[in-house]
Parts: C-alpha cells; structure tokens; sequence
C-alpha cells in the first residue's frame, strides 16, 4: 500500500493586544466563529490568505490574553495554490520559502509582531495511506475504532464544534452522519483523528478525488510539542518534527495497538494461531481475543471482558505480533482476505 | 476691576468684552514682570492669563508648553482663526514645514510657539531658541509636572534646566486647575522661578454633580463582572444624556476598545474613541467628530483631557476608578463648560478589578510608591461618606463648610 508521510497543517501563536485585533477587525474582511456568552471574548477568523494556505484566527478578550494564531498549510503555502493532499517535508529550503512569505503577510497585514516572536503551537504528523477501495477505507477506518483506549484521552464527539479548530473533521457534517467517516481521540495536548479524506475533500470543497485516501493525523501542541521538539525556534521544531515523525507516529500506533502487519479474517486467524508453536493455552487466550474483538467496540473493552491485567494482555498482544497478524478480525462480507498495513 | 488700558488692543484681537477678576490680577503679575503661578478651576479661562499679556508683546516669543498635542492642536487654531501668528512643533511635521518654523523664530515673527516638554530636549531647538527674543515661557497644566515628571515622563523635569541655560532669563508662568498647596514649593523649584506669585480661585464647580456607584459583584467570572459594568455604562448614558455629549473614561486601551464596540451597537454612529495607540489619522478623525458635534459619546483614556473643550458634555462616566485626585478631577473638569448641569458618574467595586489594573500600573512604573500613594487618595475618596465636593476642595487645600447637596454622598445623608 502506497503511504506519504508529512506534515499537512502548522500552527504560529503569538500574544497580540485587544487593540491590534480591532485594528485588524475594522481593516480586514472577517467574520466571528465564536462568541461567549458575555459577548466580551470573539474568535474571528480573516479568511483572505486561506487560498494561499494561511488562516488566521483572531482570540481577542477582555479578561484572558487575546492571541493571534496563523494556522498554515505548508504545501499550499509553498505551491501558492490549495494543495489538499500534499504533504509537507520540513527540509531548510522550503522552511526558508514559508519564512519569507509568511513575513509578507504580517508585513501586508501590519502587524506589530515579528515572525521570530511567534511560537509553534500545533503540528499535524499526517500520513495519506492510499487504499484500493472506498470500502477498504470504511474497513480500515472501523479497525482504528476498536483501539486501545489511552489514558487521559477521550473520544471526541463530533457534534461539538470545538470553536478554534480550522480541520475539516470538526465540521458538523461528521457529527450529523454519526462519525461515520472519521474517528477521533484526543487529550489536553494530543489529539488523533483518522478520517476518510475523499469524502472531507468532497463535502468540504467540492473536489472529486479518484483514490480512496484514509488520514491519519496526530496533532500535537502545546507542552507535548515542546517535549517532542526541544525548546528551539519554530522552524527548528519543524524540521526535528519533520525528521522524527515516523518514530512519534509509531509511537501513537503502537500505544493505540494499531501497529500490527496485517489484518485477516476470524477464521484465517485461528488457522494461524493454531499453527503457531504457542502452548494451548496462549492459543485459546488468543482465540478468546480474536472472539472478543470481533463484538467488543476496542481493546480496552476486551481486555476487562477477558478479566486480564494490562501486563498479561500486553504479553497476549506479543504473541499476535509474533504471527504478525492483529487480533482485531476482518469482517466476513469484506471479500479480500487480508489487510497490509505496510 | 478693570483691565490695563494696553490690554485692550489684545482684547479686541482675541474678540473679549471683559475679564473675570480672577484673570485680571494674574495678567497684571505677568506684566509686571513676576513669576506667577495660577490655580483655577477648570473652564475658568486659564488661557487667556498668558495669551494676552503675550499679545501685548507681540514682537516677542511666547514659548507654551503643552502635555499633549491634541491640546497644542487645539490652542493654535483658535490662536490662529483669530489672525494671531502661532505656531507648534511636533513629530508629525516634515523636515522643511519644521524648518521654515524655526526660520519664522529667528527672523522674530512668531508670537506662539506651542511645543511638547520632550522637544525642548533637541539640541537644534535649543539653538534657534537662544537665538530669539524670549518673552515669557509658558507651562500650561503645570500640574504634570508632578504627577507625570517621575513616572513616564522626565522630560517635565528638564524644563527648569532648560529655564535655567536660556542665555536670558524670560518670565515662566505656570498655570492648572490641580495644583495642590504643597505641590506649589516644588514646582517653584523644579522650575527655577524667582519668588512666584500665587493665584488660588475657588475650584468650586456648581454645576458638576458627583456620584459614584458600587458595582461589587459576587460572580466569579471577570468577564461576568465586565459585562455587567459594560451594562451599567449603557444604562447610565441612557439615563443622563440629553443632547449634550457625554465622555466615558476607562483606565486601559483594551477597555476603551471594548467599550468602543459595546455601545456602538447601541448607540450606532454616535461613538467615537481615544487612545495612545490609535492610528493617527483615525484619532484625529474620531476627535474632530467630537469636537464637532457629529458625534457625542467619546470613550476614551486618560490621554484625553486636558485642555479639551467641548462645552456640552453633560455626562463624564469613569468606568475604572481613576488613578489619582489629579486625574479624576482633571477629567470631571471636561463637563459643564458651558454651565449646565454634568452628572459626573464614577464607577467603583471591591471585587479587586481595578487594584489590580492598578498593580499592572505600579509595575511599569519606575515611581511605584508615589503612585500608591495617590491611589490610596483616590480610594479615600471614593469610601468617603462626605460630601465629594467639600473632599475634592479639601484635597486641594480650599476649607469650606457648605456642602453641595447634590452628590451621592449628600442626598443619602438628605434621606437618613
């Protein structure tokens, strides 16, 4: 299976005054996302560089900090035209290119801020895995369900529109299909969210695209950024992010129990269990989770139905990778036999 | 009393019938030659003190020191609308437009000269001053000299150095509605003057009605609390404008420009605002708007004040309790000037809102137990159950035994 590795959005913070927002209210066409309740804190998002890849988002508030945020979609920043499925690899002359014309832009908007005063606050690790099928998407996409419920994190419910997300995934369209094409954990500085990119691409934009395209996509910010990239300027943590992505991706995967070569069916499964040299009663544990699987909704779920501490059911998972095979099964109407993750 | 007979060609320039007494005794000190120093209340007409003597010796320079250029602004067009040649220096003006001004000081042509105390710093200014016949330097609102010299701006105290190094000594006069008895020795100092002769008029203002409000809230949320002072501010403009303007004084930028958007929903196209870090050309737009008429409620910060007149606000609203007597008064002073009644509404809690915009202050500034100190004034005043007038006027050193009846204080004292 084909897979692009990047980085598909960024995001710049920079602390800004109430007085420079409303400056950039009264000169800038925009429009307000969200407002509170007291009315007295707005974000507004300026809408005229996001066809050339930077959307700006506007925090401004009486009581807390107002902020301005560039969220930045790299490729389409380096192409100059929207580029929804490139992927961004964060090598010093493209960085470079972002530099300069994201410096025009607070130039054209007159910004009091420098670009060296903003501080990365969002980095999307995406990967674009390329199926044969729309339906392999929809399958693949049920596997990431069934994962590992992380400590601290939460499954998000989509009918909640977080307020200061630019993804297309917190559109309401999801919310009101019952998450049907997107799935999505997330924490206070980790979010995980993979999704059917085509149908985003065609709801959202209107763009038909001819693969069937799942994302997944690991936004990390604040803190976490900061222990994952060092302490350096945001291009520097760009580029060690851009260098390190494939090891933090795993990383996820594996805490997610998402790393496994290949997905077959139930029976497929047993076949390979009972091959392998295991003793009997590791092979009926691990028929006992291929059962479990099967009707429990994750990982989490099975391993208390099957009464195991979290150790003995990490060791049980070992042997599945021993076999290479993921103990969540294949549905029987899907007609090919197995899924590669690789 | 009547004016001196070389007054009256002055007079006749500026279009005046007559003077108060509390103007002529001042005018005759300057053209005596003294050092004088006035306190008067606000809209009593300190301007004129200076501008007519100066008229009188047309052929000199009158160097004026403003605080702020709206005020400079202000000063010179009226000067100049009545045919009188003045002039002002400020950063807005191009190399040769400052050039041909100091060309118009040596050749001796110039009677006004309106200037910042931060300009009288530069070295080429200095030097085409020497070069002049200086009459009489003039420190309106001198009360800055104080209250701004030692927190953010120390070019109030070199103007005395800058006295003091002029080849020939000219006369200073220094005038404000807030200069405290004790503030009057260090003044007389930080200035150089020789012996000054003091004027004190009485700073009773009748036609201001002081009162104040506590907004104490038990909601945790500050932006609940806001929201609620925001909604006292409406109800308050609509309660008290009538068809006069009305200016709203809050103690930070951010609030101005929050206040700004909340009452332009409800009063559209009748608010204009005024801070520090507003656009130029917009600021000059706004006020202009205001000045005019156009438009009638003016929110804004400290920076607007002095000087401004505009003589029928009927309402002067402080939705921050201010930073010291000086200020509050100084802005009180913008309403009534046309001598209608001006309900001046000050808004006060005790949630610790204010302390800490306050605290914020107090830690930019290089002067933090000064300004503490005056602040605990102001806070004195605010928890005070006496009449806020007879407060006010104490404050300033003027004992009186009558109280106004009219502010908060006294009409709570009437229904006991």
């Amino acid at each position: 299976m084909k897979i692009e590795r990047g980085i598909h959005t960024f995001s710049l913070t920079a602390p800004c005054s109430y007085h420079t927002i409303q400056e950039l209210r009264e000169t800038q066409s925009h429009y307000v996302r969200k407002i509170s309740g007291a009315r007295l804190t707005k974000i507004i998002s300026l809408n005229k560089y996001k066809p050339q890849g930077v959307e700006i988002l506007l925090t401004q508030s009486i009581d807390h900090r107002s902020w301005i945020r560039l969220i930045i979609n790299p490729s389409s920043l380096c192409s100059g035209r929207y580029e929804p499925l490139a992927l961004f690899q964060a090598e010093h002359a493209d960085l470079k290119q972002i530099h300069k014309r994201l410096k025009e832009i607070i130039k054209e908007l007159d910004l009091p801020m420098k670009l060296k005063d903003f501080k990365l606050n969002r980095v999307d690790l995406t990967r674009n895995l390329y199926c044969k099928s729309s339906e392999e998407v929809k399958v693949r996409l049920d596997i990431f369900r069934k994962s590992e419920q992380l400590p601290h994190y939460k499954e998000k419910n989509l009918r909640h529109k977080s307020g200061e997300r630019d993804e297309a995934v917190d559109q309401p369209l999801y919310a009101n299909k019952k998450n049907q094409h997107s799935w999505t954990t997330c924490a206070k500085n980790c979010e995980f969210s993979v999704y059917d990119k085509g149908y985003e691409l065609k709801k959202q934009h209107g763009i038909t695209i001819l693969s069937s395209i799942l994302r997944l996509e690991l936004r990390i910010s604040r803190q976490r950024l900061q222990k994952l990239a060092g302490k350096g300027n945001w291009e520097d943590q760009l580029h060690q992010l851009s260098k390190d992505q494939d090891k933090i991706m795993d990383k996820f995967l594996h805490r997610l129990h998402q790393d496994f070569p290949q997905v077959v069916h139930r029976e497929e499964a047993f076949k390979r269990i009972e091959k392998s040299s295991f003793q009997k009663r590791t092979k009926d544990k691990m028929r006992e989770l291929v059962k479990k699987m099967s009707s429990c909704g994750s990982f989490t779920a099975a391993r208390q139905k099957m009464g195991l501490s979290k150790k003995s059911f990490i060791q049980l998972l070992g042997k599945f990778k021993k076999i290479k095979i993921s103990p969540i099964p294949l549905l029987e109407k899907f007609v090919r036999s197995s899924l590669y993750s690789e | 009393m009547k004016p001196d007979y070389e007054l009256k060609p002055a007079m006749k320039k500026m279009q005046i019938q007559s003077l108060r007494k509390e103007q002529i005794k001042p005018i005759q000190s300057i053209l005596k030659g003294h050092d004088t120093i006035v306190s008067a209340p606000t809209s009593m007409g300190k301007s004129l003190i200076y501008q007519l003597p100066a008229l009188v010796h047309t052929h000199q320079l009158t160097l004026v020191i403003e605080p702020t250029l709206a005020l400079i602004y202000d000063q010179v067009k009226k000067l100049q609308d009545f045919g009188i040649s003045a002039d002002y220096l400020d950063h807005t003006r191009s190399k040769s437009q400052e050039m041909s001004v100091l060309a118009a000081l040596s050749k001796g042509s110039l009677t006004f000269l309106y200037v910042t105390p931060e300009r009288l710093q530069s070295t080429r200014f200095q030097a085409s001053l020497s070069m002049c016949d200086l009459y009489m330097v003039v420190i309106d609102e001198c009360h800055c000299i104080t209250e701004w010299g030692y927190t953010f701006r120390d070019a109030y105290l070199q103007i005395g150095q800058f006295i003091e190094e002029l080849p020939r000594k000219p006369m200073v006069f220094a005038c404000s509605a807030t200069i405290q008895e004790h503030t009057v020795e260090d003044l007389s100092d930080k200035l150089h003057l020789d012996a000054p002769k003091w004027f004190r008029c009485d700073l009773t203002r009748k036609n201001l009605i002081l009162m104040k409000k506590d907004l104490t809230m038990e909601d945790r949320s500050l932006e609940n609390r806001l929201y609620s002072r925001f909604k006292a501010v409406k109800k308050a403009v609509r309660k008290y404008q009538d068809t006069g303007s009305v200016v709203i004084y809050a103690s930070t930028i951010d609030y101005v420009d929050a206040l700004y958007d909340y009452l332009s929903e409800y009063f559209p196209g009748q608010v204009v605002g005024n801070h520090s870090k507003m656009k130029p050309h917009k600021k000059e737009k706004m006020l202009l708007d205001f000045l005019t008429g156009q438009r009638k409620i003016m929110v804004a910060t400290t920076a607007f004040g002095m000087g401004v007149d505009v003589p029928d606000i009927e309402l002067v609203l402080h939705f921050n309790v201010p930073l010291s007597m000086v200020d509050y008064v100084q802005q009180i002073g913008r309403g009534g000037r046309d001598g209608r009644k001006c309900r001046c509404v000050l808004f006060y809690e005790q949630n610790g809102d204010d302390q800490k915009i306050f605290a914020s202050f107090c830690k930019k500034s290089q002067n933090s137990k000064m300004l503490k100190q005056r602040y605990q004034e102001m806070q004195d005043f605010v928890h005070s159950t006496g009449c806020m007038q007879q407060d006010i006027l104490a404050y300033f050193g003027q004992a009186t035994e009558k109280t106004c009846q009219k502010c908060t204080n006294c009409a709570k004292e009437r229904r006991k």
